[in-house]
């Protein structure tokens, strides 16, 4: 835990832009896997075999379900606001012919995010979710590796989702890509 | 709100040679006042009165009595270690550093003067000056009207805490046994 936690006012905000020429430049080497949340980079752990079995068969299961519909992203990088850019597990976004290729997207371009937890369900519902229902990501899905649940979560505020609910059928549930689609997700757990 | 995600996560620690490069490229800019504590960057305070003034008149009665025998240097960087590079109001030096980054080696003395800052000076500098193995640091409590000095260092902080008898004649850490004449700092 961070020395100076007890007294912290003072902690030096870094913006995405300060975050991204660390990366280009090397201070932020490429062994390592981070995130930037409110303006500080915060370390990912490394992914054990149940996340990214998880992470692969929701991903794979998604693309199925949406073809061309959106352009479904793993662990990439999506902006936030000046401050914040998280790696989300999944990512579902607007089509768009260049995939991304001269800027990451940001909250208008996401139509879902998904988070799979194994030890990390307390920072993604307590850390993460109010900061992508503070930028308007209009859809979340968080996926509870030990608790055997999903939960989705609708209608983003200032201060978190206000909607939350635990879907009785995972063999059909509806992907928000703005055409019909439903993923079958009945082996996730 | 981000007090969560330090106990949730795992912040990353700059080196002190990734902090100095981002001062280098810009990416901190060259009006803001840092150090970094533990591998995080801290933002220090604007500088106000009477802070100004006390620390002014710290360093000018330590030159006049150090002379030649210490170099005194007034917010400087000093590298701790690979994770720390404070900024300490006023650090006493061995001579012939003129130019030199300070390191903890050529530490003699270092002097935080505390306004708004004392928790901070107290609770999270000292302690790490102390794991540096600082032999000696001084805390000037402005609010309080308190000078304290800290010595014996130790892994978790110094051993010993004293408040000097008088102001006028405070010894320094110097093999001279020379003092400072602070009086009219309060």
């Amino acid at each position: 835990m961070s020395a100076t936690a007890e007294i912290r006012a003072r902690v030096h905000r870094l913006t995405v832009d300060d975050y991204r020429r660390m990366g280009a430049l090397g201070i932020l080497g490429p062994e390592l896997r981070t995130e930037l949340i409110d303006g500080e980079i915060m370390e990912m752990p490394p992914i054990g075999h149940p996340h990214a079995g998880t992470v692969k068969f929701i991903a794979n299961r998604l693309k199925e379900a949406v073809g061309a519909a959106a352009i479904v992203a793993v662990q990439d990088p999506v902006w936030l606001d000046d401050h914040s850019e998280p790696l989300p597990d999944i990512a579902v976004l607007c089509p768009r012919a260049d995939y991304y290729r001269t800027g990451h997207p940001g909250p208008a371009d996401v139509l879902l995010l998904i988070e799979v937890a194994d030890s990390s369900l307390h920072y993604d519902r307590e850390v993460k979710l109010p900061r992508y229902a503070r930028a308007g990501i209009p859809e979340v899905w968080l996926v509870d590796l030990g608790g055997r649940r999903l939960t989705v979560h609708r209608r983003p505020a200032p201060h978190g989702y206000a909607d939350e609910t635990s879907p009785d059928n995972l063999g059909l549930l509806p992907v928000p890509v703005g055409v019909p689609a439903m993923v079958d997700l009945t082996s996730l757990f | 709100m981000n007090r969560i995600a330090h106990q949730l996560a795992r912040v990353h620690r700059l080196s002190v040679a990734d902090y100095r490069r981002m001062g280098e490229l810009g990416i901190l800019a060259a009006d803001l006042r840092t150090e970094l504590i533990d591998g995080e960057i801290i933002e220090l305070p604007p500088i106000g009165q009477p802070y100004a003034g006390s620390a002014a008149l710290i360093a000018d009665r330590l030159r006049e009595a150090v002379e030649r025998s210490a170099v005194v240097a007034l917010h400087e960087p000093i590298g701790l270690d690979d994770h720390c590079e404070p900024r300490p109001d006023i650090a006493l030096l061995r001579p012939g550093i003129d130019g030199a980054r300070a390191e903890r080696a050529d530490v003699l003395l270092l002097i935080e003067v505390a306004d708004g800052s004392l928790r901070y000076d107290r609770e999270v500098k000292f302690p790490r000056y102390a794991r540096a193995g600082i032999p000696e640091a001084w805390l000037v409590d402005l609010g309080g009207r308190r000078l304290t000095i800290h010595r014996r260092p130790g892994p978790h902080g110094y051993a010993d805490v004293m408040t000097p008898s008088g102001l006028g004649a405070v010894p320094l850490p110097l093999a001279g046994l020379q003092t400072a004449d602070l009086s009219g700092l309060f």
